[in-house]
């Protein structure tokens, strides 16, 4: 029955790449291909860009007698990585899985379905941190060596973490979904509890802080100690310490068995207990009237704030951005220590480079600041899965007497809405914390919100060309899916290049810099919202079935 | 208000609508029956502008559905069988979404939704998200949103399912309202016994073409509409239909009660 099960749950993983729901047939083999290649090559991205960090903590490492860095770094990132991945899925797979109660009416034991859920979880999540475990422990295999007891204990501990993050993830998914579901304000209770679960969680695993940086600005990783049980992980492997391994692995192991234990024998009381959620009470008949595109523009929204799922996703540069512009205002005396200490130590090499340094520091803190919004700017893809959720609603939309541009615009409109005000509250907070000037200020601005514009649009288009539809799960819509990968590869690839040229623009000024950055994201825009409005009813067309 | 001419929709190979015309007049009822999978949620989707088909026209007022869909779409609404309707939102929420949409007033929309709310009994749920509605919940807010903007031609897909009896029954009140007061309803259902006592006129498809259709005394004659139903569906001999070639010889009554034969079926 348990085989079954898991059968089913991965047919549904296989189906996904191999059917196309839009056209509700087998994809072509060349599809199939292209939709592994770009895998392949999303994967391949993510593991060389983190295999480049791994081969140079090695070096470092190798050199000031820090072996452990290497798995330390590796496990860290990789228990944060599973979390993240799994956090959603562990949410709506055991806990909202819409076909709970077809399996519990079943001749099927709940432990079974419980199982059935956290096995596919648990391979989900090894191949989740294989993109990470596997090539630190090769690179450190072919940098420094293994001991075979530091051997053992690497793979051992690659066997562990992902059991480990999985309770993690299981007690944050069953502490939110209980919340949640006995509060009015679902969404918003649902995102602090993940925020605040998250962080904790990161607190945890960096014990009381981490500093990778030392007074003497030499490289120092010993602020990788502080990552408490990541730290055994490192040692363990690189030094076959058993007591490292005793201690990380009962750490993990331990609270692990209980939670399953405890999430086990509950699991049936969990899914059929109802839920005492407070009724939300109708205060009278008063009613506001909007135009049709207002209503549109309503609609967009209320789905974004009424999804925790969708803010924690597809608007999280939102918050991170005004994390870091709070950060950045409070430890702006740092930066400016930063680059007088930066200035002093370039004027023996470069004094050229050093005055430029001192005359030009609000345009090089304004660059920076755009460089950071821009990243950030790249993880808002909320026009991005609009379309995709619509799939079964499609239909109202379809109905009503509205356009297909009306549709479009209004999403791109509500993504603008979601989309704006954080990089311009967080611009505004770094810019005065790090004394920018006004002029300089404004240009910031302009290249943020021109990217901003231009990350909607994309998002949009990608959307309507390459919807996901059939979805059991509102996660599939917003996490998977070309649209939302090309967009915010999309945008990243189009901050890398506009960084770029913010960078050879500085060496004149930042008016010179932000006018590079600006310019492109502007073109793009314009390109898109030609072809949208002219395109927009035949894309729109072919979505029908 | 309504014509379909030669309407054809294929799904892959598949014919799921063959070749249908049908007209339906202002204050007429027209009950859609059929077997499942005989194309009637096609039909009803091609006319409110959900499927593209591949031939035929389909007229609203005289305006074509593929030519002016949005001014054809501000004087239908439709329900489908299942109302999949925006579950983040609240049942009020939706309802001033659907009232945006068809620019309906302050005014007018605060007295449609009491009224409607209050007739199936749902203001007191209208706070609460779509997601926590059940079945009937979900068809009364979907009804809800069809008629508070004043339809001149109302498509649904059976619009009786889930429905508890008083709201039924207010459903069927409603519809006739409708009809006196000079619109047009084009219904799909399973329950014979509510389309024989409330519809003028039925259709009956099969197969992707309409083998009857007609005023509902003309088709069903003395015999109760499940009979007639299941006569044709097993092609029992003794029915006509009205073709081109063969329209002048087939008397006015005989009209009604029809056969697939060759040809074009229309109504």
């Amino acid at each position: 029955m348990l085989k079954t099960l898991i059968k089913s749950r991965i047919d549904a993983i296989i189906s996904a790449i191999i059917f196309d729901n839009k056209n509700k047939k087998r994809r072509s083999t060349v599809a199939v291909i292209l939709i592994s290649l770009m895998l392949v090559l999303l994967v391949g991205i993510i593991v060389a860009s983190l295999s480049f960090l791994f081969y140079a903590i090695t070096l470092i490492g190798k050199e000031t007698g820090d072996n452990w860095a290497t798995m330390t770094l590796a496990s860290l990132v990789a228990s944060l990585f599973c979390v993240i991945g799994s956090i959603f899925a562990t949410k709506t797979q055991i806990f909202d899985s819409k076909d709970n109660e077809l399996l519990l009416s079943m001749p099927i034991k709940p432990r079974s379905i419980f199982l059935s859920r956290i096995i596919v979880l648990l391979v989900v999540n090894y191949l989740l941190e294989s993109l990470i475990m596997v090539p630190a422990m090769i690179i450190y295999g072919v940098v420094c060596s293994y001991t075979p007891l530091g051997f053992v204990f690497a793979i051992l501990s690659y066997l562990l973490i992902p059991v480990f993050t999985l309770a993690v993830s299981t007690i944050i998914a069953w502490i939110v979904s209980f919340v949640s579901s006995r509060v009015k304000n679902k969404t918003a209770v649902s995102v602090v509890l993940y925020l605040v679960l998250f962080l904790g969680y990161m607190y945890l695993c960096f014990n009381m802080g981490y500093s990778a940086g030392s007074d003497d600005g030499e490289i120092d990783l010993s602020g990788l100690k502080s990552t408490a049980i990541f730290y055994c992980v490192g040692e363990a492997a690189a030094n076959g310490d058993w007591l490292c391994f005793l201690l990380f692995a009962l750490t993990a192991i331990i609270p692990s068995v209980v939670i399953y234990i405890v999430l086990d024998f509950s699991f049936i009381k969990i899914l059929t207990t109802k839920k005492t959620a407070a009724k939300i009470e109708y205060k009278g008949n008063n009613q506001k009237a909007s135009s049709a595109f207002g209503g549109l523009v309503k609609k967009e929204l209320s789905r974004f704030f009424k999804s925790s799922a969708y803010i924690m996703n597809a608007g999280m540069g939102n918050i991170l951005m005004i994390v870091i512009a709070i950060v950045a205002a409070v430890s702006s005396s740092s930066a400016f220590d930063l680059v007088e200490e930066l200035a002093s130590e370039l004027s023996l090499v470069n004094p050229q480079l050093a005055s430029f340094l001192t005359e030009n520091t609000s345009g090089i803190f304004a660059l920076l600041i755009s460089c950071i919004a821009l990243f950030l700017n790249s993880t808002n893809i909320v026009s991005a899965p609009s379309i995709s959720l619509e799939d079964k609603n499609l239909w109202i939309l379809q109905c009503a007497p509205v356009s297909a541009r009306q549709v479009v615009f209004a999403k791109i409109v509500s993504h603008l809405i979601i989309c704006t005000p954080a990089p311009v509250i967080a611009t505004l907070i770094a810019c005065i914390a790090l004394e920018v000037t006004v002029a300089h200020t404004i240009m910031c601005l302009l290249v943020i919100l021109s990217a901003v514009v231009f990350t909607a649009y994309l998002g949009m288009l990608l959307g309507l060309k390459f919807p996901k539809f059939g979805w059991q799960n509102e996660n599939v819509a917003i996490k998977q899916g070309f649209a939302v990968f090309g967009s915010m590869f999309g945008s990243m690839l189009l901050g890398i290049i506009l960084i770029a040229l913010g960078i050879f623009g500085i060496t004149t000024s930042y008016y010179v810099s932000s006018v590079l950055m600006l310019t492109p994201s502007l073109i793009f825009a314009i390109i898109i919202h030609l072809y949208l409005y002219l395109c927009a009813e035949n894309n729109f067309e072919k979505l029908r079935n | 208000m309504l014509q379909i001419k030669g309407l054809s929709k294929l799904y892959g190979e598949k014919k799921a609508v063959d070749n249908l015309s049908l007209t339906i007049n202002s204050g007429e009822m027209y009950a859609f029956i059929g077997h499942n999978g005989a194309g009637k949620t096609t039909t009803l989707k091609s006319i409110c502008g959900l499927l593209n088909f591949e031939m035929g026209e389909i007229l609203i007022d005289g305006v074509s559905i593929k030519d002016s869909p949005i001014e054809c779409k501000r004087k239908i609404a439709y329900i489908p069988d299942n109302p999949d309707l925006y579950e983040f939102m609240s049942g009020i929420k939706y309802l001033n979404f659907i009232a945006d949409i068809y620019g309906i007033g302050k005014k007018e929309r605060e007295e449609k939704i009491e009224k409607y709310a209050n007739m199936f009994s749902l203001t007191a749920d209208l706070a609460q998200p779509i997601s926590a509605y059940s079945h009937g919940m979900k068809q009364k807010l979907a009804i809800i949103s069809a008629l508070i903007h004043s339809p001149r031609l109302l498509l649904m897909d059976e619009p009786f399912v889930g429905l508890d009896p008083k709201a039924a029954y207010l459903l069927k009140e409603e519809m006739k309202n409708i009809c006196n007061d000079g619109g047009a309803i084009f219904f799909s259902t399973h329950v014979l016994d509510v389309a024989e006592k409330i519809c003028d006129n039925i259709a009956i498809i099969k197969d992707g073409k309409l083998i009857a259709c007609g005023k509902m005394q003309d088709v069903k004659g003395d015999s109760s509409l499940e009979s007639v139903f299941l006569d044709l569906y097993e092609g029992k001999e003794g029915f006509s239909i009205e073709t081109p070639e063969n329209k002048n010889e087939i008397s006015e009554a005989d009209a009604s009660l029809t056969e697939e034969k060759e040809g074009e079926a229309q109504c």
